[in-house]
C-alpha cells in the first residue's frame, strides 16, 4: 500500500488555479522529496495531505485512510511538522512535547524526544525565549512522537542552522532505515538531494516531474564537465578535442594561447574523459589537474521549472 | 476525549497566565462591589433578598469578562498558526473547538465564582444573613450567564476569519443586546405590535421582568436578550429552588420564565454548534 496516493487532486481558491491535477505516490518505506519554488502550489498540496485544506476536485488516501473523512486515524500514524505553525510561548518545550504524547496516548518520554532533537539543557524553558531553530527543533521533535509509520516535515530545514540541519538529516535516515516513510518538502535542493530516494517537482500549480535524484539528472542534463589544468594551451587543443564524438563543447581560458590555463570539456557521456585528457596530453600540454563538475539538482531544477513558465507564456 | 481534554487542559495552563483576563475579572469584582456599597441603606432594607439585588449589576460585566476570554479562543489559534501545530496532532476540528470551549468555561466559571465569593462576604458584612438558597440561585444563574455569553463569543470566534471581525461581532451582539435592546429593540416591537393591533400597549421597560404582567409576547420577546433573560432568571431560580428544596410558591408566570432560561441554554449551545458545523469546512490556510 501507498503512503500516500493523490489522484487528480485541484484546487481553487477563487479564480486561481493552487493546484491542478496532481497524481502523485508515495511508496511505503520511502524517503521522498517535494521540490518546487514559493508559490509553486507545494504548499496547498501538502496543506491538502494534512486536511487543512481541502481539495475541489480529486480524491487523497493517506496510509489507505481519505484525512478528511478520518483525520484522527490519519493523524495517529503520522507525524508532522506543519509549516507557519506556532506553539504557546508561555509554556515549556516540555509541556508542548507532553501535550502530544498525551494526544498520541503514547508513553514516549519527553526528555528523551527533547534530547534527540538537540534541546537538552532547554526543556523547561518557555517557548516564547527559543530561537527560530530552537522552535524547528521542537516542532521536528513532536514529530517523532509515537514513533509514526509516514512522517510530512513541510520545509523541517527552514530557520535550522547547518548543525540543525545535520541532526535533520541524522534523524530522518534514522527513521528511513526503521522503516518509516518520510516525505519532506523543501526549496533548498541540496538537503533533498542528500537524504531523499526519490523527488518531486512542482511548479505554477502542476506536478512537474517525479523521479529519482540520478534519474532526473539523466532525464535533463547528463553532461558532466571535465576541468584541466593545463601548463601550456596548445593551439590546435579545442579542434582535437571536436573530432571526440562525446565532446559536446569545448571552452579554453587562458591568458594567451600557449600560456598556462584551464580547459573545461563537457561530456555528454562520462566514458569519455579518458580519451579526452588523452587527446590534450597528445596535443602537447602536461595536465596538472583534474577536476569533475556534475550538474547540480540546484541548476536542473532551474532548468525544469524555467521551462515550464517558458511553456507556460507560450 | 481525550484529545479534547488534552487541548482543553494545555489551553487553561496558557489562558490563566493572561493578565488581561485577571484585569478584567478584578474590575468586574470591583465595579459589581461597587454598585453593591452605594445603594442606600433604605433600600438595602427594603429589598426582600439583599444578594439577589447585589449579583444585578453582573448582568453587565459578565458578558465583557466572557468575550475577552472568548473572542480569540479559535481565530486567535488561526492567525497565530498555533492552529497548525494542535490539528498535526492527533485531533479533529471539532475536538479543537470543544477543547477550547471548555476551557474557557472552566477559566470563566472560576472567575465568576470567585468574584460572587467577594460579593457574597460584603453582603454578608452589610446584611448579616447569607441565606442558602439564594447563594445557590445566584451561582447557578451566573455560570448559565456565563456559559450564554463564553458560548457566543467562542461561537463567533470560530466563524469569523479576523480577529478584528470576532471584536466587532462580540460587541455588537454586547450592544444589542445591552443599551439597544431596551431604547430602540423593544420600544420599536411595541410600536409596531401597537400598528399592527390598533391598540394601546402599557408596558414598563424596566420593571421587574420576572414577575411582570405586561403583555405576553412582550414577555418573551424581551427575554430573548441574554441580559433580560438574566435579569427575569435571577428571581424565578431563585423561587423554583425554594419550591423544590423547602416548599416555597411563586406568582411568577411559568412560561415566559421557562423560555428565558430557555434562551440562555440556547446562547450556550446554539453558536458552538454553528461554529462546530462551520469550521469543520472552512480552509485552514
Amino acid at each position: 500500500m501507498a503512503a500516500i496516493e493523490t489522484n487528480g487532486v485541484s484546487k481553487r481558491f477563487d479564480e486561481t488555479h493552487a493546484v491542478r491535477d496532481v497524481d502523485l505516490t508515495v511508496e511505503s518505506g520511502e524517503v521522498f522529496g517535494f521540490l518546487g519554488p514559493n508559490g509553486a502550489g507545494k504548499s496547498t498540496t501538502i496543506n491538502m495531505l494534512l486536511d487543512f485544506v481541502r481539495p475541489t476536485t480529486g480524491a487523497i488516501s493517506i496510509l489507505g485512510v481519505d484525512p478528511q473523512e478520518q483525520p484522527r486515524v490519519v493523524r495517529r500514524r503520522t507525524g508532522v511538522l506543519p509549516e507557519g505553525y506556532a506553539f504557546y510561548d508561555r509554556l515549556s518545550g516540555r509541556r508542548h512535547v507532553e501535550l502530544a504524547i498525551d494526544m498520541y496516548e503514547s508513553d514516549d518520554d519527553p526528555i528523551a524526544i527533547l534530547d534527540r532533537v538537540g534541546l537538552t539543557g532547554d526543556e523547561d524553558t518557555a517557548v516564547g525565549t527559543y530561537s527560530k531553530g530552537m522552535r524547528q527543533r521542537l516542532a521536528l521533535g513532536i514529530a517523532l512522537v509515537d514513533d509514526p509509520d509516514l512522517l510530512i516535515l513541510d520545509e523541517p530545514s527552514s530557520g535550522l542552522d547547518p548543525n540543525g540541519i545535520r541532526t535533520l538529516r541524522e534523524i530522518v535516515r534514522e527513521e528511513a532505515d526503521q522503516g518509516t516513510t518520510v516525505f519532506l518538502s523543501s526549496h533548498v535542493l541540496d538537503q533533498v538531494e542528500a537524504v531523499c530516494d526519490r523527488v518531486a517537482i512542482m511548479n505554477d500549480g502542476t506536478l512537474l516531474t517525479v523521479d529519482t535524484v540520478d534519474g532526473l539528472r539523466e532525464t535533463l542534463d547528463p553532461n558532466s564537465t571535465l576541468i584541466l589544468s593545463v601548463d601550456t594551451v596548445p593551439e590546435s587543443v579545442s579542434q582535437r578535442l571536436a573530432e571526440l564524438d562525446r565532446v559536446d563543447a569545448v571552452d579554453v581560458d587562458a591568458a594567451s594561447t600557449g600560456r598556462d590555463g584551464t580547459i573545461s570539456i563537457t561530456c555528454t557521456d562520462s566514458g569519455v574523459k579518458s580519451a579526452a585528457i588523452g587527446r590534450v596530453e597528445d596535443a602537447g600540454a602536461t595536465v596538472t589537474d583534474i577536476g569533475v563538475e556534475d550538474s547540480s539538482l540546484e541548476e536542473l531544477f532551474a532548468a525544469y521549472t524555467d521551462s515550464s513558465s517558458d511553456g507556460e507564456r507560450r | 476525549m481525550n484529545s479534547v481534554t488534552a487541548i482543553a487542559r494545555t489551553d487553561i495552563a496558557d489562558v490563566i497566565h493572561s493578565r488581561t483576563l485577571w484585569g478584567t475579572t478584578g474590575l468586574m469584582t470591583t465595579l459589581v462591589a461597587i454598585s453593591w456599597l452605594s445603594l442606600s441603606t433604605e433600600l438595602v432594607e427594603q429589598v426582600d433578598t439583599p444578594l439577589l439585588t447585589a449579583i444585578d449589576s453582573f448582568g453587565l460585566w459578565v458578558p465583557l469578562v466572557a468575550i475577552v476570554l472568548g473572542y480569540e479562543a479559535v481565530i486567535g489559534e488561526r492567525e497565530s498558526g498555533r492552529i497548525r501545530f494542535l490539528l498535526g496532532l492527533p485531533s479533529t476540528r471539532r475536538e479543537l473547538i470543544i477543547g477550547k470551549y471548555l476551557s474557557r468555561v472552566s477559566v470563566l466559571v472560576t472567575a465568576l465564582v470567585a468574584s460572587l465569593g467577594v460579593l457574597a462576604v460584603l453582603v454578608f458584612v452589610r446584611v448579616d444573613e447569607i441565606p442558602l438558597v439564594p447563594l445557590l440561585s445566584a451561582v447557578i444563574l451566573l455560570v448559565l450567564y456565563g456559559l450564554a455569553w463564553i458560548g457566543m463569543a467562542v461561537g463567533v470566534s470560530s466563524i469569523v476569519s479576523s480577529k478584528t471581525r470576532a471584536v466587532a461581532v462580540v460587541v455588537s451582539l454586547y450592544a444589542l443586546f445591552g443599551p439597544l435592546w431596551e431604547q430602540i429593540v423593544l420600544p420599536a416591537c411595541v410600536r409596531f405590535v401597537e400598528l399592527v393591533t390598533e391598540t394601546t400597549q402599557s408596558i414598563n421597560l424596566t420593571g421587574r421582568l420576572t414577575y411582570a404582567d405586561e403583555p405576553t409576547w412582550f414577555l418573551y420577546v424581551a427575554r430573548l436578550s441574554p441580559l433580560k433573560a438574566f435579569d427575569a432568571a435571577r428571581y424565578y431560580i431563585r423561587d423554583l429552588l425554594e419550591i423544590a428544596l423547602t416548599g416555597g410558591q411563586t406568582t411568577a408566570a411559568h412560561g415566559p420564565n421557562l423560555f428565558g432560561l430557555a434562551v440562555l441554554l440556547c446562547w450556550a449551545i446554539m453558536p458552538i454548534a454553528l461554529g462546530v458545523l462551520f469550521f469543520d469546512r472552512v480552509d485552514l490556510e
